[in-house]
């Protein structure tokens, strides 16, 4: 097995770099370890309008990015190590065992006392300090799996309240779960990601293990995908599922009068394909057309209301909130 | 002559998944390799590709979908 440290903390390159690792480099079994700053990383088949607080993260600027693997929603700071196994595809379908064996053995050589929980996790007691999935393609598997070292949840994880909107939608749905951090359970306070990091490839392969580095031609190619792929809205946001979103809302016109206004959407690729929109039981025709054809986001949505015009009296910001 | 796609049993244990995308659309060209529709289950995600060439014709479930093994679940003609 080769291991190649990642250096770069940009999620849309490592994302890249994966791919363009599982899909070309074909000589043997890799690891890949690498870290990305804050970032939403969503599983391949996810709503992310259903998982992520769309204003709060437009406003944050923080990037928000779909794996190819499956499962729910994590979030990634610099102090959450990730590791990517790719193989060739042993017996049967869906097996984690054959990565989470080793490297829960070597979290317990280094003294913490992991132990696998449910299909995929890795935990300390009740608390999850590992989650993994998987993709395979042409008898190549990718699993790849988050450590939480000494992550700072507490910020990225009000990017995840959900509008007070109703969502339907036949996604792949997030599983919340109890977490901790790794470091809290190692008894050493100043150690670091890049000492655990080394210490865990010391206890994966005490005969030691072939570090290799991508060539310049790697990393250009990875830009390509970057750019092509998975810095683009059509791939993070516009894969989303088809769902339907529907809303009701009291807010205050201008004049202090309290008006009802009930949306519901219907989305697909990321965009209002059908849109009804009712102020005091009367359907505003005006809305319903403008939205149309528009990516469901904050930004866009404020955008094309505020070229209509003061709808019903109503504040251009509260009249958006309605629809998010 | 039409073909009919049906959902792959993946292991002995698998009585069915879920269909989580298609990634061709009724109407579309599908070359025999292609891929054609991803399954997810357990979080992993499966490719799987067409063993047909020809034109989508149907399909019978949406993405989202929980499918019983061998189901029959579009329809390519190939003419």
């Amino acid at each position: 097995m080769k291991v190649i440290d990642g250096t770069s903390t940009d999620v849309y390159f490592n994302l890249a770099m994966e791919e363009y690792i599982f899909k070309n480099f074909m000589d043997t079994d890799y690891l890949i370890l690498w870290k990305n700053h804050d970032s939403i990383v969503l599983g391949k088949h996810q709503n992310i309008f259903e998982e992520i607080n769309l204003l709060a993260v437009e406003k944050s600027g923080i990037r928000v990015a779909r794996r190819n693997t499956g499962g729910g929603t994590v979030f990634h700071d610099e102090q959450n190590l990730n590791y990517s196994f790719i193989t060739s595809q042993e017996e049967g379908f869906s097996n984690y065992d054959q990565f989470l064996t080793p490297m829960i053995g070597a979290l317990n050589k280094m003294g913490i006392p992991a132990a696998k929980r449910c299909n995929s996790d890795i935990a300390i007691g009740e608390q999850k300090i590992s989650g993994s999935a998987q993709t395979i393609k042409k008898g190549r598997v990718l699993h790849h799996g988050t450590l939480l070292f000494d992550s700072d949840l507490s910020l990225l994880k009000k990017l995840l309240k959900p509008t007070e909107g109703k969502i339907t939608s036949k996604s792949v749905k997030s599983v919340r779960s109890d977490v901790t951090n790794i470091k809290e359970h190692m008894g050493d306070p100043s150690l670091t990601l890049n000492a655990f990091k080394e210490r865990l490839l010391e206890n994966l392969f005490p005969d030691g293990c072939e570090k290799v580095s991508l060539t310049a031609a790697d990393i250009a190619a990875i830009g390509v995908l970057v750019a092509e792929k998975y810095s683009q809205w059509e791939w993070n946001y516009g894969l989303s599922p088809k769902f339907y979103f529907e809303k009701q809302s009291l807010v205050t016109d201008k004049d202090g009068q309290s008006k009802k206004v009930v949306v519901n959407l219907e989305i697909i690729k990321g965009k209002i394909v059908g849109c009804q929109a009712k102020v005091d039981e009367l359907a505003n025709a005006e809305i319903q057309e403008v939205l149309i054809g528009v990516r469901y986001g904050y930004q866009e949505i404020l955008k094309k209301l505020s070229g209509i015009g003061l709808v019903e009296n109503i504040e251009l910001d509260a009249l958006t909130a309605c629809f998010l | 002559m039409k073909k009919n796609i049906q959902m792959p049993k993946l292991s002995e244990q698998m009585e069915s998944g879920v269909l989580a995308s298609w990634n061709k659309e009724v109407g579309d060209v599908v070359g025999k390799g292609e891929v054609l529709f991803e399954i997810e289950t357990e979080k992993v995600v499966s490719e799987v590709e067409s063993m047909e060439s020809g034109v989508l014709e149907a399909v019978f479930f949406e993405a989202g979908d929980e499918i019983k093994a061998d189901e029959i679940i579009a329809v390519i003609n190939c003419d």
